[in-house]
């Protein structure tokens, strides 16, 4: 019986090759594109899944309140870890990580700068699964001078990673011994190295334990059968017990601070915090891809409903046949279906090549390394091909139904009408087609307008032609700038703690004097030198800025606009603040400026004056629009000549600020892609739907020629059908899209107004497409000759 | 083997009842050869098709091979369809989609014969019917009395104990009808009961029997006498 079903499935497939190359192309680019964002999720949730502890791996996070101002925190101090490990029972063991500054190693005379490193317990291997290649996992981090090289930076520097156990490296002027090999990170891991070395000692402990936040990821392991649930209220319970000064502060100063145990496997994809080791992913984009992938899929399997119900009347007779020979409706259903797996299937492989062939662009769009190993899964190819089963008999049920229905008299009378409630369906499914179509091009269109916006927005300073540079001088600092200066393309020279496009949390309190007593606020420094403010055009508001001609502005500050509200100051150069114990004189407010990306509004800042060069990270030069490329070769060989042993850096601000919206960026590039593919699949059904339809009035399109008609009213009669029902899906998709789009902007504290032209050009554009697609057939059934189409008839 | 009492098929609209077929009272034996005539719209097919279980009567009774089958439900019409009856069309109904030998095998793979009795049994029907050699066609490829031909043999091959025809000729040339009714008066000879629908006086000759129809009821009922002569027209 199957063979007789693959037999006839097979030849009405092959007889209609138009209607069946439509449904299978359709089906095939659902299935490559579902099958690459599944890739792209699967990757998302395998996150620290490998390690063999991942299950009761857990990670001490911390929540401060500081006066109102909530700010989480993925790391803590370095003491947490070694306390809670003693007092806590639950916790069988502790390990910290610490991100460290790039390092750059000598090797042979050779520099190779920004090494990805980390600090870690010496326990590491053991509580973590990344495995080494050379070297002993229980000893390897023993030594203060032992590293850990991963494979890839072994084979840099030696070109091997066999036998270089006991070889040194010189970091930063410090000798390394190398101990141990380990397997390059899985890019599916949370955080990444490429050195690995012991935390160096802490010369300058902090003893203040009411500073429980710090730059240290604090991880526990959780004893066997024991529960984390208590663990965050006891680490709080040991807090206090180390430091009873503490409640005190959260008494006194409206300042608490929580405790978390975060899953391991929680972290990748449900952390956003501050001090993150590296920036995660969101859950959201894992359920807006997974989204989308349905809706295209969604999409093709309608062509191949609305194909087989429209062409219902070629089967009737056949149905009927089969009825009077005995079959039963089951029998027949089972027929329709495996003419709609084989389709599906076929789809589904084709879908795996086209898959397999945009992998690479797919990779590079969304960042990541997936791949479609069939030899090494061929569990995947058993997967692609259940769902092919599986879409085949989705999008086979409800035609088989529809075509087994038919009772055997009617369809054997000969004239079988399409149409009725079988018509009313299809449109539904045209509707429901181009409302995901039009709603996925408003969503695009909102996407890239923001982002747009936000890369265009004034953002209260001037961020163009400025190269960053890391500032490595140090003691050459002074001798830096002044030759820096003399370059005529050099317009102005600045430093600071953090570059102006990203300000984070200092998490530093500022206690204001005479406000009321004992006030704690939690305001973001920046530390800066006297350049600052006009190297970026930042223009004061009141009084002045640091000047070398007022001796003690070492003890001055300048607040931001936002600062004077937050700290409810109403006359700012009268004021003096309070911080570390020391009265701050401010001598000047200046206008808010956007120092951190637009998803946040600007916060409150204060400004001081750095005390010496190890104050500023950053150095800042503002430079002629002209001969960029010169004046960057100038800045290398000035560098070169003062900080011979560190590598130049340099980047330009505006594309730093724009990195910021890189995850936005990447998402509208993705929605692009995909929402242009939802749109293919949805016109190539109504490609083969016109053109069935315009063949089956063939007759009635010549006796209306025959009678007069011109070409243009045939084609208005054929398409003014489908255009309507473009129109009906634009009312449909309008409110869905401004619903989800509003929501989308709200994560933009500086946002877009949705505006109706948006959805007007949506609307157009899908009605053009389907205008255009539609024609094509109708103007091919309008030119045809009447009397060829009447004479077959 | 058939047996109608007062069966009444009507279409209901708001106010009246338009009636194909009223008060009909028919029996048929084994072995008879039927023949059911009358003018156009009188109601013919509908009886056909009520008798074939493919349409349902309004109201009276049904006993096919003794038992009551107005009231069966599809699957069990199925199975009488299965195993009882074959099907002649006079548009042929062959499936475009299958050669002429997948055409004769369908009603043997609904009833499940396994494959080496199946292939018997469709080649020693193709062997009969002298169409051996167009086995492998489409019956696009065939003129209509050969696709006629092979809609008996399949109608025949699960050996079924009716068989229903309503104008089997009616497409065909009057020689290829000839081929066609020559064959149902073999069949029929053979034991098959056989009632068949026509206009034409001169197939209604090869029948034994000819239940005239008129306006849904039924006019006369007579034996077909032997050598009869022929009509024209």
């Amino acid at each position: 019986m199957i063979k007789s079903y693959l037999t006839i499935a097979y030849r009405n497939l092959w007889k209609y090759k138009f209607y069946t190359l439509t449904n299978v192309i359709g089906l095939s680019i659902g299935f490559a594109a579902s099958l690459l964002i599944t890739l792209y999720v699967i990757d998302e949730l395998s996150y620290d899944r490998f390690h063999g502890n991942a299950d009761s791996i857990y990670r001490v996070t911390t929540k401060f309140n500081f006066n109102g101002t909530i700010s989480q925190c993925a790391s803590t101090n370095y003491h947490i870890a070694e306390v809670i490990d003693v007092e806590i029972p639950e916790i069988q063991t502790t390990l910290r990580v610490q991100k460290m500054w790039d390092h750059t190693i000598r090797q042979h005379d050779r520099l190779f700068p920004g090494i990805e490193t980390i600090a870690v317990d010496s326990n590491f291997f053991n509580f973590f699964t990344f495995p080494l290649i050379e070297g002993n996992p229980n000893t390897a981090l023993d030594d203060p001078n032992s590293i850990v090289l991963t494979e890839k930076l072994a084979i840099l520097l030696f070109n091997k990673t066999e036998g270089i156990l006991g070889k040194t490296i010189e970091m930063d002027g410090i000798i390394y011994q190398v101990t141990g090999v380990a397997g390059n990170p899985p890019s599916n891991a949370h955080f990444h190295f490429e050195l690995i070395k012991q935390f160096e000692p802490r010369t300058r402990q902090v003893v203040n334990w009411g500073d429980v936040n710090g730059t240290v990821s604090t991880y526990f392991l959780l004893a066997d059968n024991s529960s984390a649930i208590d663990i965050p209220q006891k680490i709080k319970e040991v807090c206090l017990k180390y430091n009873p000064n503490i409640e005190e502060w959260i008494d006194l100063q409206k300042f608490d601070v929580d405790f978390f145990a975060q899953p391991l496997k929680d972290i990748h994809l449900h952390s956003q915090m501050e001090m993150e080791l590296e920036a995660n992913s969101d859950i959201k984009y894992v359920y807006t891809f997974s989204i989308i992938a349905l809706l295209i899929i969604i999409i093709a399997s309608i062509n191949y409903v609305n194909m087989s119900t429209a062409r219902s009347s070629n089967r009737a007779r056949e149905v009927g046949v089969r009825k009077t020979m005995g079959s039963g409706q089951g029998l027949l259903i089972n027929q329709f279906l495996t003419e709609s797996i084989l389709v599906s299937v076929i789809a589904a492989l084709l879908g795996l090549g086209l898959a397999e062939l945009f992998r690479h662009p797919f990779n590079q769009l969304a960042n990541k390394q997936l791949s479609l190993n069939l030899l090494e899964h061929p569990i995947t190819g058993m997967l692609v091909l259940m769902a092919g089963v599986g879409i085949g008999i989705l999008a086979g049920l409800y035609p088989a139904f529809y075509l087994t229905r038919f009772r055997p008299v009617q369809a054997l009378r000969g004239k079988f009408k399409t149409g009725g409630a079988g018509k009313n369906f299809r449109n539904a499914l045209v509707i429901f087609q181009f409302s995901v179509s039009i709603a996925l091009i408003v969503c695009t269109m909102v996407v890239y307008y923001q982002l747009q916006f936000v890369q265009s927005k004034n953002l209260g300073y001037n961020h163009e032609n400025v190269v960053l540079l890391n500032n490595a001088m140090k003691n050459h600092y002074e001798a830096f700038v002044n030759e820096v200066k003399r370059y005529p393309k050099v317009k102005n020279i600045a430093a600071s703690s953090q570059s102006p496009h990203l300000i984070t949390n200092s998490q530093g309190g500022l206690l204001v004097r005479g406000q009321e007593e004992n006030e704690l606020f939690e305001l973001n420094r920046l530390l800066v030198d006297y350049e600052f403010l006009p190297t970026f055009d930042i223009p004061l508001k009141l009084g002045r800025n640091f000047s070398p001609e007022f001796a003690n502005d070492t003890l001055a500050m300048i607040l931001n606009v936002a600062a004077t509200k937050k700290l409810n100051i109403e006359a700012p150069l009268q004021a003096q603040i309070q911080r570390n114990n020391q009265n701050y004189q401010v001598i000047g407010v200046v206008e808010d400026f956007h120092f951190q990306s637009l998803h946040h509004q600007i916060a409150p800042l204060f400004i001081l004056l750095g005390t010496s060069a190890y104050d500023y990270n950053n150095i800042e030069v503002r430079i002629s629009e002209d001969d960029v490329p010169g004046t960057i070769a100038f800045l290398e060989k000035t560098w070169k000549k003062f900080a011979p042993n560190s590598p130049f850096y340099f980047s330009f601000l505006d594309q730093n600020y724009q990195s910021l919206y890189q995850s936005e960026m990447r998402l509208g590039k993705i929605y692009g892609i995909f929402t242009g593919l939802a749109i293919l699949v949805a016109c190539l059904g109504l490609v083969s739907l016109v053109a069935f339809l315009a063949e089956q009035r063939t007759k009635e399109i010549g006796i209306r020629k025959v009678l007069g008609a011109s070409i243009t009213s045939v084609v208005t009669l054929l398409s003014g059908d489908f255009i309507r029902l473009v129109l009906i899906a634009m009312l449909i998709a309008t409110p869905s899209a401004w619903y989800v789009m509003n929501k989308w902007l709200q994560g933009f504290v500086y946002r877009v107004e949705l505006q109706w032209w948006m959805f007007a050009i949506a609307g157009l554009t899908a009605i053009l497409v389907a205008a255009l697609t539609v024609s094509g057939q109708s103007l091919k059934a309008a030119m045809a000759d009447p009397v060829k189409s009447l004479r077959s008839e | 083997m058939i047996q109608l009492n007062n069966i009444d098929k009507y279409y209901s609209s708001k106010f009246t009842r338009t009636f194909v077929l009223k008060g009909i009272k028919l029996e048929i034996k084994s072995g008879e050869f039927v023949t059911i005539m009358g003018p156009s719209g009188a109601g013919k097919s509908t009886l056909l098709n009520i008798i074939g279980l493919l349409d349902q009567p309004s109201a009276g009774e049904y006993l096919f091979m003794e038992e009551p089958v107005h009231h069966f439900k599809e699957r069990k019409r199925s199975e009488l369809h299965k195993h009882h009856i074959g099907f002649v069309f006079q548009a042929y109904h062959l499936i475009d989609e299958l050669t002429v030998y997948e055409n004769i095998e369908t009603p043997l793979l609904y009833k499940g014969i396994k494959g080496k009795q199946r292939k018997a049994m469709v080649a020693e029907i193709l062997d009969r019917f002298n169409i051996v050699a167009k086995k492998d066609l489409f019956p696009e490829q065939l003129s209509g009395g050969q696709q006629q031909l092979v809609g008996v043999a399949r109608a025949i091959v699960g050996q079924p104990k009716l068989l229903l025809a309503d104008e089997p000729t009616g497409n065909l040339h009057s020689k290829q009808g000839q081929v066609i009714m020559e064959l149902f008066k073999e069949l029929n000879a053979e034991g098959m009961t056989i009632i068949q629908v026509t206009h034409s006086d001169e197939n209604a000759q090869y029948g034994s029997r000819i239940v005239q129809l008129v306006d849904g009821m039924i006019r006369s009922d007579q034996a077909v006498l032997p050598a009869h002569p022929k009509h024209e027209g």
